[in-house]
Formats: C-alpha cells, structure tokens, sequence
C-alpha cells in the first residue's frame, strides 16, 4: 500500500471512481450560482477578429450613415447566450447613434427584444438627454412578423424588393403607420411635402414611393441575433444580389450574426469567405464585444448583464475541462495499474 | 392520369415560376419591373396563405392522440387531461385577449386579456429554457464517464477540445492559447466545414432537383 | 387478483395526487411569503407567481436529473400543452388573420359596405365553403378541383378585378373566397381515400420553395467556392515587409487549402481513392483533421450548454431566490 501523497491521491481517485456520476449535477450548479452568491469579479476576454469584424462594420454604418436591419430571432428559451449578444449590439448602435429597424421572428422576444431597446434608450436618455436618441427617428420596431410559417426568406425578400419596406410591413409594433416615421425615409430623400401631416400612399407615384422611403439596398448591415441561424439564406438572396451591388460590383451590405456558440463554428466559412463581416459566438462573443465596447467607450448598460452571465459561464467551462482530465487520470491509473500487473504475472 | 403523377406535375409546375425567373434574370429591366416583380408577389402571397392553413394540422393530430387516452382511460391517461387542459386554458386566453382590451406585457395584469401575454412572457420562457439547458448537465456526466483517451485519433480530439475550452474562459485565455485558438478556428477548423458544407450544399441541391423533377424516392412520391 | 391491481391502481393514484397536493401547497406557501418589492420587473402578485411557478417549473423539470419521476411526467406534459397553443394562436393572429382574414374582410368591405360589421365574418363563410365542398363533392372531387382552379387563376386576376370593380382604388383580394378549398387539403392527411390530396398541397408549397431555395443555394455555393482561392504568395514579404504574423497568415493559406482540399476528397465515393498510396494517406490526414474540428465541436458545445444554464441558475438565485431571502432580512 502506498504511503504520503501518491497514496493519499490513490484514495482520492479511488473513491472518485466509485462515485456516482449524477454527484456532478448538484456540483455544477452549485459551481454556477457561486459568482450569484459570493460576488462576480472582472474578466478581460481577448477579442477574437469574428467579433472584432461586426464592431468595426458598425463603426463604419455610424460613419456613413447607413441604417442596419436588426433580426431579432432568438428565443426566450436561447436567452443565456442570445440576450447579451442583443444587449451590447443594440447598446452599440444607440451610442454611436446608427440608425436600426428591429425584425422579430418570435412572438416572445419581439416583446423582451422591444423592452431591452427601451431601457437602454431610457439610459441614454437621462445620461444625454431626450434628443439623443428617439424611437422612429433613430431606431423602429416593426414587431413580430411570420418569416417561418410565411415561407421563409425565399418568399419575403422578393416582396420586400417588390414594395420595399413600407408598404411590405405597414405597421410598427403599435399599429402606427410606417411613412410617417423619419427613420423610414431614405437619406438624402427629398422633405415631406407637408410635413407634419400624415403622408398619403394612395397618391405616391411609384416613382416618388422609391425616391422617398427606404428599401432593402439602402442598409448597411444586416444584423441577426438567432439561436441557429437563417443569415445563409439571407447571402443568397440579398448579398450576392446584384441588384445589391455597388458600381464597382461589390456587395454593398454587410451580414453579420449573433448566435450560439456551436452553431457560429458552421458560420466560420462563411466569415472566411466575406460574405460574413463577423459573428458572436455565444456568451463568450458577447462578453468580447462588451470588451470592445468598454475600451473604446468606457462601460454602458450592457456590461453588467454580460459580466453577469461571463463568470458563471467561465466557472462551467472550467469544471467540465476539470472533469475530463480527472476521468482521463483515471483511465491512465487503470491503463498503469493492469500494465504493472501483467509485467508482474509475465515475469 | 395516376394521383402520383398528377403530384408530380403539381411540385414542377410550382417550382417551375421561381426557376424561370432564377435562370432569366437581367434579360430586361423594365419586362422585370412590369411584369415580373408584381407577378412574384402575387405568386408568393398565394403560396404563404396556403401554407399556413397547415396551421391546425399538428393541433388536430395532438388532440385526437390525447383525447383518446383519456376517453379510454389508457394508461397514464390524467397526463394527457394535463395536456389537452392547458391547452384549452391558453388558447381560452389568447382569444380572450383577441376580443377583449388588453395592455402591454411588461405592465401587471390589469385585465383578462393580459393572460396570454403573461403566460408567453414570464411562464413558457421557463419551460423552454430548462428543456434546453438539460444538455449541460448530460454533457458534464459525459465527460466525466465517456469523454476518455483510448487512441491517437481521440487523443487529437481532446487536446483541440482543451485548447478551446481553456480559450472559451477568459480566466485561463493566456496570449499562447487565444492564438492557437484562433489560428486552428480560421485555417483548420473553417476549412473543415467548408468541406463539410460544399458535400451537404451538393447534397440539398441533388435533394431539391430531385424533389422538384418528381423523381425523388420517399413518402411524397409513394403510391397512394 | 383483478381486486388487488384495482387496489394498487387506486393506491398509486392516491400517493401521486397527494404528492401534487403538498407541491401545490409549497407553491402556494412560497407565493405567501413572498414580501420581495419586485421580482426584476414591476411589483405585484402576477409577478410573484410568475416567479413561483417558473421556480417550481425549473426545478420540477430539473429533477428528471435524478431519475424520472411523476412530477417530471406532469410537467413535460404541461410544457407540451402549453407551448402547442402558444404556438398556435400565435400563428393564427399574426399569420392568418393579417395575411388572409383581414385584406379578404376588408375587401368585402369595401365593396359591400359594413353591413352590420359582418364583413369579417366571410372568411368563416369561405373556410366553411372549403370544407363543404370537400365533404359534399367527395366522390366527385373535380369539382373541388375547380374551385382550386379558380382561386389560383383569381389571385392572378384579382387585383386587376378589384381595381376594374372600385374604380381605380387598390383592394385586397376578394377571391381570397376560394383559398380554404386548397388549404382543406392538407386535412385530408386524416382520410385515408383522400391522403394523396394533403400531398398535392404539401408538394406545392414545396416545390415553390424549392424554386426559390435553389437561387440562394446555388449564391452559397459560388460563394464558397471562390472564397476558397487563397493567396498563396505575399509579395510584401519579400520587399521589405517581411513579419512574422505575415508569415503565419500565408502558412495558415496553404493548410486552409490542403485541409480543404484533403477532407473533401474524404467523401468522395464514385472511385476508390484509398487504394492508392496518396489515397491512403490522405485518408488518414482527413480523419485527423475532421478529429481537431470535431474536438472544437465539443468545445463549443459545452460552451452553448453552459451558457443556457447559467441562465436557469441566474433566474433561480436572482430573479427568485434573492428577492424573497432580502424581503425576510
């Protein structure tokens, strides 16, 4: 029988094999609400260039002006990884004041997607004032809509080329007509006739309709926040649409996506490829753009609910890695200790 | 004519529009505006509305799976009177809250109609995440009992597995690991799936020609 | 014997609804002494049983962990009734009723007038023609195919009808009437004569997605084929830009390409590539490769797990347990 330290740990693996495994379940949570309990300290991820892609597309949008198309897909039950990707993009745009029309694909999240917008444009708010950021100047809600029923992409992006965005949505999330918001205006379109009184799209020549509101070609981004994602699709249609192009034949608008950590590895071709501009790869992408957000800017409303979610998240991750290499010691003892045995019974 | 032929007419003709249009893109721009663009729109919001009659289908297969458990008093049957209950409750709500006044979600519930919204927003959020959350724990437990060292090729797999891992918590992401992490997500990783993607890219269209010719194998082409 | 089953039957019933009765009754204990201000949102008793019940929710569900048990059955049922009507109804508002029910009422509308405010109540009369005619023309289902006939050419013709009809306004599409006719059909997946209708619907639907899904499969396919082309030379390098990162970024290049190149062959199955030499090695290279990708697969999903749980374990200790342990102290 061993003696001191190697057999002290002989009798700890020992009794680690004959545990039952489903001891690890109440561990993990316990290892989880830690930081809830105890209190949560700052971590300094290193941004990766998936993420550092999307921040400087935003950057960009807020230099030229370009409004970016806001998919607000996820779904209360991908809230862990999905939510403070939403929280930091969306506190991003309203510091840098781009412009953002906000697309739900899920009846539940239209609402949490539409009260995170609100509360960090409340904070802006009293921080710079009512004007620095207003709902249908800056940033518009046009509510749930059916994409996934509705045929999907395939079927809506060809109507929203056909009508452009106005007259394919209508309404925003409180049934106010789109055309009498600012934000819905193309830049550089003329000023409304009367301003002030509601505009008339029975009389709008098709012609005078284009020149006036905004249609899919005038975006900078597409931006989806999703637990899978349907971005693909999206580069089919809109990206590689030539009817997109500029007059070099480049695509003009950018894609990028939020999403859950495993499903951003199958988007990682298509960030090597271009036709990604980055992706947020789960909490960990989220918790890197924060990150960002905090050099360039200083801390806003998104930090804490990332640093909320990046430390119970880190301590997870840190016990399955600790899992795998006490059950692999194991397995190495068990591999040692037959070898010995046969070298014993050999001789 | 055989019901499957006339099936098979039915998938080319639908098809046949977008794939025409697909193939003769750019032959005209005013022809497109005129007579194109209007036409897809129409076409499309014909096949959304037809679409979505299928609506009731999954709702009609539950309730007659679960009705008849209870009505014959199966085994377990007080599980599916849970079932068809709530199910009744909240689609009672939802068209209370069609008829009725109701106000916003984030407000208390002031009147009937506020049910539905409190029960999408604060009571099936729950359920949905813990379904999906269970995989974490699993996960764990897998790692710890499956998750072993028995060859090279699995030796491989683990130690890619630990880089990330280490990577993943930004408390153990040292300069080395967030590099090699990076270098093997972009050149070996993206190329991996790349691969992956072009045969399962190759694969949906096979599927999807196969599907629209009529001569695809499988259910929808069976005879009837 | 039949008594003694009759009797365990009545006595397993008995000890799973009292096991409900002292669940409820912990719920409702809970809920009583709760005295948090806010449960995160806004202060009330909706909020306080909203954060009871998605307590007792997680947990319940959570406690499949240590073995399947009846209050785990009883929830994952509930959760099932629960999201199928959500769903359900969802879909009706926001689907159905804004894309059918509405422009087909108001069309109505405005030819007739409101009568009586009856003009929303045609789509109920055009769903009922729908299943009349397919229940009452069942053995002569041309003329159910007709109707379909009607409705598809109508939709082509309606908005030229409406605009002829109300001189010059634009008016949803009155031969809307007509659509329940085909969207009965995915019903008949119910009838065992009339299976084959449900799939005459289901391939169109089908096949017009195909139809679209082929541009943008093909748009993915180009555009990965061409972001495959890598530079595989750097002419900085050699005039006086030489950096090491610069290096790295084009010995990355060339694995990217040889990774690429050497996987995909993996898969290809018209000849046999393994019986040569290179064939083989390569074999092995790709196994290996698909190994280090496959590693960082599970990597990542870890991450997402962890990731979704941490979220159940915020909702428990913050959003629930806090509140009420801060109101008693």
């Amino acid at each position: 029988m061993s003696n001191g330290v190697s057999g002290v740990l002989h009798r700890v693996f020992d009794a680690i094999d004959n545990l039952n495994y489903r001891i690890v379940y109440p561990v993990l949570a316990v290892l989880l609400a830690l930081p809830f309990i105890v209190g949560h300290w700052e971590s300094r991820p290193r941004p990766r260039k998936i993420t550092r892609g999307l921040f400087d597309v935003i950057e960009e949008c807020a230099e030229t002006g370009k409004p970016v198309l806001l998919v607000n897909a996820w779904r209360m039950s991908s809230r862990g990884e999905n939510q403070p990707q939403f929280e930091v993009l969306v506190d991003h745009m309203m510091r840098r004041k781009v412009k953002f029309i906000m697309i739900s694909l899920e009846p539940d999240t239209a609402v949490v997607g539409r009260s995170l917008c609100l509360d960090i444009q409340r904070y802006y708010q009293e921080e710079y004032g009512e004007d620095y950021i207003q709902y249908g100047r800056d940033w518009l809600d046009l509510d749930f809509q059916l994409i996934y029923q509705g045929g999907y992409w395939h079927i809506w992006i060809p109507n929203i080329k056909a009508d452009g965005l106005v007259k394919s949505f209508n309404t925003d999330y409180e049934k106010r007509p789109l055309e009498q918001f600012p934000i819905m205006r193309r830049p550089g379109a003329p000023p409304p006739e009367h301003p002030g009184e509601p505009v008339d799209l029975e009389t709008l020549s098709a012609k005078d309709y284009e020149e006036q509101f905004l249609r899919l070609g005038d975006f900078g981004l597409i931006l989806e926040v999703h637990f899978t994602y349907t971005i693909r699709d999206l580069i089919g249609l809109v990206r590689l649409d030539k009817d997109f192009a500029g007059p070099d034949g480049e695509p003009t608008i950018e894609m990028g996506l939020g999403t859950v950590n495993m499903v951003a590895n199958e988007m990682l071709p298509y960030f090597d490829s271009g036709a990604l501009c980055g992706v947020l790869a789960g909490v960990q992408g989220a918790a890197e753009y924060s990150e960002l957000l905090r050099r360039k800017y200083g801390e806003g409303p998104s930090s804490e609910g990332v640093r909320l979610r990046a430390n119970p998240y880190s301590l997870g991750v840190l016990c399955v890695l600790a899992v795998i290499v006490i059950g692999n010691i194991s397995t190495l003892r068990k591999k040692i200790r037959e070898w010995r045995q046969a070298r014993g019974e050999g001789e | 004519m055989s019901k499957v032929r006339i099936i098979r007419i039915v998938v080319l003709v639908a098809g046949i529009y977008f794939v025409a249009v697909f193939l003769a893109e750019g032959i005209h721009a005013g022809f497109d505006k005129k007579w194109i663009k209007p036409a897809t729109k129409i076409y499309t919001d014909v096949v959304r509305v037809l679409g979505m009659f299928a609506i009731g289908v999954g709702v009609a297969n539950i309730f007659m799976v679960h009705t008849r458990r209870v009505v014959r008093l199966h085994k377990n049957w007080e599980y599916s009177l849970v079932l068809l209950t709530a199910f009744l409750v909240v689609f009672a709500s939802a068209v209370l809250k069609w008829i009725g006044p109701s106000s916003s979600p984030d407000t208390p519930v002031q009147h009937v109609g506020d049910i539905f919204e409190f029960i999408i927003t604060r009571i099936q959020v729950h359920m949905n995440s813990t379904i999906y959350s269970f995989l974490a724990f699993f996960v764990t437990s897998a790692a710890l009992r499956a998750f072993r060292v028995r060859g090279t090729e699995s030796a491989i797999m683990m130690v890619a597995a630990v880089i990330v891992l280490l990577s993943n918590a930004p408390e153990t992401n040292f300069p080395v690991i967030s590099e090699v992490r990076e270098w093997l997500d972009l050149n070996l990783n993206a190329a991996v799936f790349r691969a992956l993607q072009f045969g399962m890219l190759l694969g949906s269209i096979t599927v999807s020609l196969r599907t629209w010719l009529g001569i695809e194998r499988g259910a929808l082409f069976e005879e009837v | 014997m039949a008594k003694a089953n009759e009797r365990y039957t009545a006595r397993r019933l008995i000890t799973k609804w009292s096991v409900y009765a002292v669940l409820l009754g912990l719920l409702i204990l809970v809920i009583l002494v709760d005295g948090a201000d806010d449960h995160k949102v806004h202060k009330g008793l909706d909020m306080k049983i909203a954060s009871a019940l998605g307590a007792f929710i997680t947990l319940g569900l959570y406690s499949f962990l240590f073995g399947e048990n009846e209050v785990y059955r009883f929830l994952e049922h509930l959760v099932v009734g629960v999201v199928a009507a959500t769903q359900f109804a969802k879909s009706l508002e926001t689907g159905l009723y804004t894309y059918w029910i509405m422009p087909f009422g108001q069309g109505i509308k405005s030819l007739t007038g409101s009568v009586w405010g009856l003009h929303n109540l045609w789509p109920v009369v055009a769903v009922l023609l729908g299943v009349f005619a397919l229940v009452f023309f069942r053995k002569r289902l041309w003329l159910a195919w007709l109707l379909s006939a009607a409705c598809f050419i109508g939709g082509v013709l309606t908005l030229e009808v409406s605009r002829w009809a109300i001189a010059g306004r634009w008016t949803p599409r009155l031969l809307w009437f007509l659509a329940p006719v085909p969207g009965a059909f995915w019903y008949m997946i119910y009838s065992k004569r009339h299976l084959w209708l449900s799939r005459v619907i289901a391939v169109f639907v089908i096949g017009a997605g195909i139809g679209q899904a082929l541009k943008a499969l093909f748009s993915n396919f180009v555009d990965q084929a061409l972001g495959t082309f890598k530079p595989l030379w750097d002419p900085a390098l050699t005039s006086g830009g030489f950096t090491w990162r610069g290096l790295l970024a084009l010995v990355g290049n060339y694995v990217f390409i040889i990774v690429m190149l050497v996987v995909l062959f993996y898969f290809v199955f018209t000849f046999r590539f393994s019986e040569h030499r290179i064939g083989r090695r390569s074999q092995v290279g790709a196994r290996v490769f698909m190994m280090i990708a496959f590693g960082i697969v599970f990597a990542t999903v870890v991450g997402t797990r962890m990731g979704l749980v941490t979220d159940r374990i915020y909702f428990l200790v913050e959003e629930w347990a806090k509140p009420i342990i801060r109101s008693w102290f």
